[in-house]
């Protein structure tokens, strides 16, 4: 029998004013969980068996809002960005993150950050509608390599691809845009305007990086199969499913796809956190579980290893474990 | 919560009486009229507290819809506006009511625009985090002398 629900919960704001919890992301052993928000702090949570305890706070860092965290494939980095235009690199020094590198140049809210997953990359992304690739040298220094401007509205999201060198991002302008590396230089590889009727918060790749899913604002959900990937240059994405939550009005802000199976968690305005299923012989999506939890969930996010736990962030300042039994 | 934990079952649940409008209507604003706190008021102040045995779900939560019409159709400040309404909103009800303000339809040039900002969390949040936007919004929010 399947079924979903909370085994845990631990409170990663309690500051009254700005609770909010906006961004989270597992590293690749499954064992450390990050979280940050609007109390400008991140914090580091190690999970055992189904409850997290904290490890490391950081904060005093960035002086405004910190929208998202990401941890390096390897574990050893971790990248923040924040509504304070800046972008801090930490490495795991002895048994904490030490504060490497301050990335400044976006002019103003910086709102995703990723490590490419050779992580000879960094993408990131700002209300002033660019993105930019920096590279990752051998002494671990950062340069900038590409400035990408081709959003027209604030980028919300950057997303790379697991096995080639493909970036993508998606945004305000309710487009997605995919790039590959020439080279030189991050160049386009695809621009689909249009791809969403309504800004597209996220999207995330399945495991094998043949399918990507879109959430956008009018809660629609879409399925892009990934043609011709290599060479790069010849990239496209191509819809293939499109599905609508047609009992709530508020938008989808976050999209995890179970890196072991064809579930997809989806979460947003409406409390609910959603497992959708997707059938390849079909190409269709179909609705499997659902879950209310107290807030609106910014963020969710797929244990690495572990394929029946999800962790969600919410505005009420608490991080939700959830256990999804298949 | 399990359900055998509970202190009682079936509790007994009782209509709510309408809230008074017309005591605040002509008397609340005014310094010169006496206006001493009565029972009702009292009542009126914690007549919202849920029972946390018996917490009262709708299925949908309810929220709060707005629209407004600015001046003219090229109002520069129609933005600003809808913010100063969102931030009286969202300090006036309970947080976990959600507010969706908009511009009444066919009065502004460019309502699809700024419909789509004020209805953007990430960009209310963040010019509500923004000093010099809230020292204005809270200009507007100060009410007449």
């Amino acid at each position: 029998m399947s079924s979903i629900h909370s085994i845990s919960f631990v409170q990663h704001s309690t500051n009254p004013i700005s609770p909010r919890v906006w961004g989270l992301n597992w590293n690749s052993s499954g064992k450390n969980l990050v979280t940050c928000g609007e109390d400008k702090s991140v914090k580091i949570w190690k999970l055992n068996s189904d409850k997290l305890e904290m490890i490391q706070k950081i904060s005093g860092d960035q002086t405004r809002a910190i929208r998202y965290a990401h941890f390096s494939s390897c574990g050893r980095f971790l990248a923040t960005a924040s509504w304070d235009a800046t972008v801090i690199i930490y490495e795991y020094i002895g048994n904490e993150f030490e504060e490497k590198h301050k990335l400044e140049g976006h002019e103003n809210e910086v709102k995703c950050c990723k490590f490419s997953p050779s992580g000879e990359y960094l993408a990131t992304c700002s209300r002033d509608k660019t993105v930019w690739v920096w590279q990752v040298d051998e002494d671990g220094d950062y340069e900038v390599l590409s400035i990408l401007q081709r959003h027209s509205g604030d980028v919300k999201f950057v997303l790379w691809h697991p096995d080639h060198e493909l970036l993508l991002s998606g945004g305000y302008d309710n487009a997605l845009r995919m790039y590959y590396f020439d080279g030189d230089d991050w160049v386009s590889a695809q621009d689909i305007e249009g791809a969403h009727g309504s800004t597209i918060w996220s999207a995330d790749f399945d495991s094998t990086g043949k399918y990507l899913v879109s959430v956008c604002a009018e809660h629609v959900v879409k399925i892009w199969e990934l043609t011709s990937p290599l060479p790069t240059s010849s990239a496209k994405l191509l819809n293939i499913a499109t599905y609508e939550i047609k009992d709530t009005v508020w938008p989808l802000y976050s999209v995890s796809w179970n890196p072991f199976s064809n579930l997809i968690a989806i979460s947003g305005g409406d409390h609910h956190l959603r497992i959708l299923q997707f059938n390849q012989e079909s190409s269709a999506i179909l609705p499997f579980l659902s879950l209310k939890l107290d807030a609106e969930i910014n963020s969710i996010a797929w244990n690495s290893t572990n394929d029946s736990l999800l962790a969600a962030a919410l505005d009420d300042g608490t991080v939700q474990l959830v256990n999804v039994n298949i | 919560m399990g359900v055998e934990r509970l202190d009682n079952v079936a509790p007994v649940i009782y209509n709510v009486k309408p809230r008074d409008i017309d005591i605040q209507k002509s008397s609340a604003y005014d310094e010169n009229i006496d206006d001493p706190i009565d029972a009702r008021e009292v009542f009126d102040y914690i007549r919202d507290i849920n029972d946390p045995e018996h917490p009262f779900y709708d299925t949908e939560d309810p929220w709060v819809d707005v629209s407004f019409t600015p001046t003219i159709p090229h109002c520069s400040l129609a933005t600003l506006i809808g913010l100063a309404i969102k931030v009286k909103l969202s300090r006036s009800l309970p947080p976990n009511m959600k507010t969706v303000v908009h511009i009444t339809p066919g009065t502004h040039n460019t309502e699809a625009a700024i419909n789509k900002q004020l209805a953007d969390k990430e960009r209310v949040a963040a010019a509500i985090d923004n000093p010099s936007v809230m020292r204005t919004v809270n200009q507007c929010l100060k009410g007449r002398e």
